[in-house]
């Protein structure tokens, strides 16, 4: 019971003390007696301070060297995930660029008429040499069907040759098996666009009359004919490339011209599907 | 019992005075060993709740002083806290193991005492996200009283030695 007593008595005398702590002033007598007894073990304080000061500094150093190296580790992670962006942003950046002139290019006077442009990713490129297809983030469920022509703003890529509900089979204009009716812009000399089987990813322009004129430099462009029911898959005046060449020789029936393509058929990285209307 | 008072008061004024210059300088997150705590209820263990309430109340007059605190907060916490490890030591004084009593001693006092202070300062308008001070104070401040508990009341054993036990009188045997 005693205990209890001078227990309650010192929690009592707490309480005052506080209470007549926080009402009194800056002069009272508990602040002035605080001051005193501060005065009084200043110097210790200060001793053990002193005492103190190299075992802080080390402690410090220490804890500063933990701190720099969780730091360190965190702005490698914060430099990681920047860099992530960065490439995403970029990406996306030059993707907006593409699509904007694909964009312009299906709004342009050069667009074919008859047809309606259907922008889409390339998917999958040329697995070879051996394999000049590509495959397209479009297919049947766009509209998109066999014999469909393929371009992009710079010109003619290739032909659909298989489709699925979300995907199609694009083969190129570089693939042995595709031939397209063109002429020369400027001559209108006709001929048939087709691989250079030496050349390459470069084409030529066969079954062009030996009486034919064309010179290098000119500009290639798809025929686009119609006989009856009869027409060609691709419209008439896409762009395929530019002569680079001329030749012929007195055993030979055709000239030979070389044409340079416009589309880079290694960098492809979005399309135009031509769907009819 | 009077030597016991002074030494128990230069005891805890050096303890103090290590406290505020050399061990509150060392933080492990926001939180930090309180050697002052340690030794009152070092002492308490060793002489009782009312030996450690008033070792306690002086300790608390002390640190407000120094660190030029509220006057009667931590004597308030202290005195509660050395009353407590008091209490704590004569219900536990005969327990085999005595490293386990000292550290749930040390833990239930400090976890009280940190919890009190919270509790006053939000009474005095000095509010305290109660996570932060788990986390950052609490938490840190146990760890390094737990580490720092065997040594302390080793020392506290070595300056307030325990009364001599009587030896149990053994019943007569009657001679047959």
């Amino acid at each position: 019971m005693a205990r209890r007593f001078v227990v309650a008595v010192l929690v009592v005398v707490s309480l005052v003390l506080i209470t007549v702590y926080l009402r009194e002033s800056d002069e009272g007598g508990l602040h002035a007696a605080q001051r005193i007894g501060l005065a009084v073990l200043a110097p210790f304080q200060a001793a053990g301070e002193r005492v103190a000061r190299p075992f802080q500094d080390a402690y410090a150093y220490v804890s500063d060297l933990v701190d720099a190296k969780s730091e360190k580790d965190a702005l490698e992670r914060q430099v990681r995930a920047l860099s992530q962006d960065v490439i995403r942003y970029q990406t996306a950046a030059r993707e907006n660029e593409r699509l904007r002139e694909l964009l312009q290019f299906v709004e342009g006077p050069r667009f074919p008429d008859d047809f309606r442009g259907l922008v889409t990713r390339v998917i999958a490129q040329p697995a070879g040499p051996y394999n000049q297809e590509i495959l397209v983030a479009a297919g049947s469920n766009d509209g998109v069907t066999i014999d469909a022509p393929v371009v992009t703003e710079d010109g003619l890529v290739g032909v659909v040759t298989g489709v699925a509900p979300d995907a199609a089979k694009v083969t190129l204009l570089t693939d042995q098996s595709i031939a397209v009716s063109a002429l020369d812009l400027s001559s209108g000399a006709r001929g048939i666009v087709k691989p250079s089987p030496s050349a390459g990813s470069g084409l030529v322009l066969d079954r062009v009359g030996k009486e034919q004129v064309i010179e290098e430099g000119d500009m290639i462009i798809t025929a686009g004919w119609r006989t009856g029911e009869l027409a060609s898959l691709y419209p008439w005046g896409i762009a395929i490339g530019t002569v680079t060449s001329v030749g012929q020789q007195d055993i030979d029936l055709y000239k030979r011209v070389q044409i340079d393509p416009f589309v880079d058929f290694d960098s492809l990285s979005e399309v135009i599907v031509l769907v009819k209307r | 019992m009077i030597l016991d008072g002074v030494k128990a008061a230069i005891l805890v004024l050096l303890a103090a005075v290590v406290q505020v210059s050399f061990v509150n300088a060392f933080e492990l997150a926001e939180g930090h060993a309180d050697i002052l705590l340690l030794v009152i209820v070092g002492i308490a263990l060793l002489r009782g709740p009312v030996f450690g309430a008033c070792a306690g109340f002086f300790a608390g007059l002390v640190v407000d002083t120094a660190t030029f605190g509220t006057i009667g907060l931590t004597s308030l916490l202290l005195t509660l806290g050395g009353y407590a490890a008091g209490r704590f030591g004569e219900a536990t004084s005969d327990h085999q193991n005595q490293r386990a009593r000292i550290l749930v001693a040390v833990t239930l006092v400090t976890v009280g005492v940190e919890v009190g202070s919270l509790v006053v300062h939000t009474l005095l308008g000095e509010a305290a996200a109660a996570g932060t001070i788990v986390w950052s104070v609490l938490l840190p401040a146990l760890g390094l009283n737990l580490v720092l508990a065997i040594p302390c009341y080793w020392l506290c054993r070595q300056i307030f030695p325990p009364p001599p036990r009587r030896a149990r009188e053994l019943p007569e045997v009657p001679v047959v």
